[in-house]
């Protein structure tokens, strides 16, 4: 009789283990009422590869992730790269910050995790350039200011260098810029039109900034927005896009919000349930 | 039973359990799987010792460690570590204190310096070992743990550390 119950218990065990009960057929929002799988940052934070490396994007993208989300910044000579820190000593093995650096020292800088692997910092330019199949992917643009000078002259700057790689690669309906200050957003806006803008800011303040802007969609974390919220702004015409998931749970729950993109550090577990 | 026969039997025993009391066993050869250390997050390794006293020993390893099986293009192509290190073993009965030197020769798929290509970058780095082994006399299990800086491509220096657990094959030897 023992026996029995081990044996019923582990065959539940078995059963049970990996199954991720979400029910797709239920989705519902503009996204064609499925919900894309983008990885955050390429892999994401818990991946061995670091986060924004072109390995770790090209990993993300050929597991079958629609599209990553990256961050942007800019060199002092005006070159966007993607890089998510303030400072390069808190991933590299270099220091300073980048705005304050030109692109030909950055481009030396050799990520410190993993050990024994020598990951370097890619361009925006790089990346359209030598990405397979770029095209086949969307890429939400995540800028990262932290120099402290947002003047019109900045910003012009900022937006040019990026709308110059952009036109390069004519990557306008494969990017989905998002930046919380309005200024290069509506720069953006004035230059390019039909680039699909995200805003990034509270829920009440992002749809008047949203219908202000024109946007397609709304960058939310997942646990500051609730299913009634993502329903109230897909009936007002925008789309949703969740971050902040770190585990396999964060995934699930954010699933069953329906909102039109996850970006996700679990990006292997979250292709798999979407499929 | 003779006299003579009760000799012999009482030498016998005698010698017999007098050296079964002074018998000594060497591991001499182990195997040891290690979290983190000079094989990156992980090896396989075997160590085989080449001198061997009483009070110390010295030995050296070879290991064996994948990164990751896929590339980052998701085709298998996998990055491969080969940790081999040279070790004095102070030995403080069941007790050690261990000093070595290592190298480790990493192959590691990347992208070219410009992105256009997938690349096979091969490389050295050494390391320095610095740890303690718990291992009772006779007994074929040990656990040790180290400190293990390494020095990537002989250029960057990475405060780096492991936890190992052996299994030894003894040798039989008399003292």
């Amino acid at each position: 009789m023992k026996n029995l119950i081990s044996i019923s218990f582990l065959l539940l065990f078995i059963f049970t283990c990996g199954k991720n009960d979400v029910d797709l057929s239920q989705v519902n929002n503009l996204n064609g009422n499925k919900i894309s799988a983008f990885g955050h940052a390429g892999m994401g934070i818990s991946s061995q590869f670091p986060i924004n490396s072109f390995e770790s994007i090209s990993n993300a993208l050929n597991l079958g992730a629609e599209g990553v989300e990256i961050d942007i910044q800019m060199t002092k000579d005006s070159v966007i790269v993607l890089y998510h820190d303030r400072t390069l000593e808190e991933q590299t093995d270099l220091g300073g910050e980048i705005f304050e650096n030109d692109w030909e020292y950055i481009q030396q800088a050799t990520y410190k995790n993993p050990i024994f692997a020598e990951y370097k910092i890619v361009s925006l330019d790089q990346l359209f350039e030598h990405l397979k199949n770029v095209k086949d992917y969307k890429f939400l643009l995540d800028f990262k200011l932290y120099q402290s000078d947002h003047s019109d002259s900045y910003v012009a700057t900022f937006i040019d260098a990026l709308i110059k790689v952009i036109d390069k690669h004519q990557m306008e309906d494969y990017v989905l810029p998002t930046v919380y200050r309005t200024e290069y957003l509506l720069k953006l806006k004035s230059l390019r039109p039909n680039i699909k803008l995200a805003v990034s800011t509270g829920f009440e303040q992002g749809l008047v900034l949203a219908e202000e802007l024109d946007a397609h969609a709304m960058v939310f974390q997942n646990e500051k927005i609730t299913k009634e919220q993502i329903q109230q702004a897909h009936q007002e015409g925008f789309q949703i896009y969740l971050f902040g998931l770190h585990s396999k749970n964060d995934n699930l729950d954010a699933i069953e919000k329906h909102p039109d993109i996850i970006f996700s550090d679990k990006v292997k577990h979250l292709i798999k349930v979407l499929k | 039973m003779r006299l003579k026969t009760k000799y012999l039997l009482f030498l016998f025993l005698f010698f017999f359990f007098q050296s079964k009391s002074q018998e000594t066993f060497i591991p001499k050869h182990s195997i040891i799987l290690e979290a983190g250390g000079i094989g990156g997050f992980g090896s396989l390794n075997y160590e085989r010792l080449f001198i061997s006293k009483t009070k110390y020993h010295f030995s050296y390893r070879v290991g064996f460690s994948f990164f990751r099986f896929k590339d980052f293009e998701r085709k298998f192509n996998p990055d491969l570590l080969f940790p081999i290190s040279i070790h004095f073993i102070k030995k403080y009965k069941n007790h050690s204190i261990v000093f070595g030197f290592g190298q480790t020769v990493s192959s590691i798929v990347k992208a070219s310096s410009d992105f256009s290509s997938k690349v096979r970058k091969t490389s050295l780095n050494p390391s320095v070992i610095l740890g303690y082994r718990f291992q009772r006399r006779n007994k074929p299990f040990s656990i040790q743990i180290n400190y293990t800086p390494v020095f990537q491509q002989g250029e960057r220096f990475r405060h780096w550390g492991n936890l190992g657990f052996g299994y030894s094959f003894f040798q039989n030897s008399k003292s």
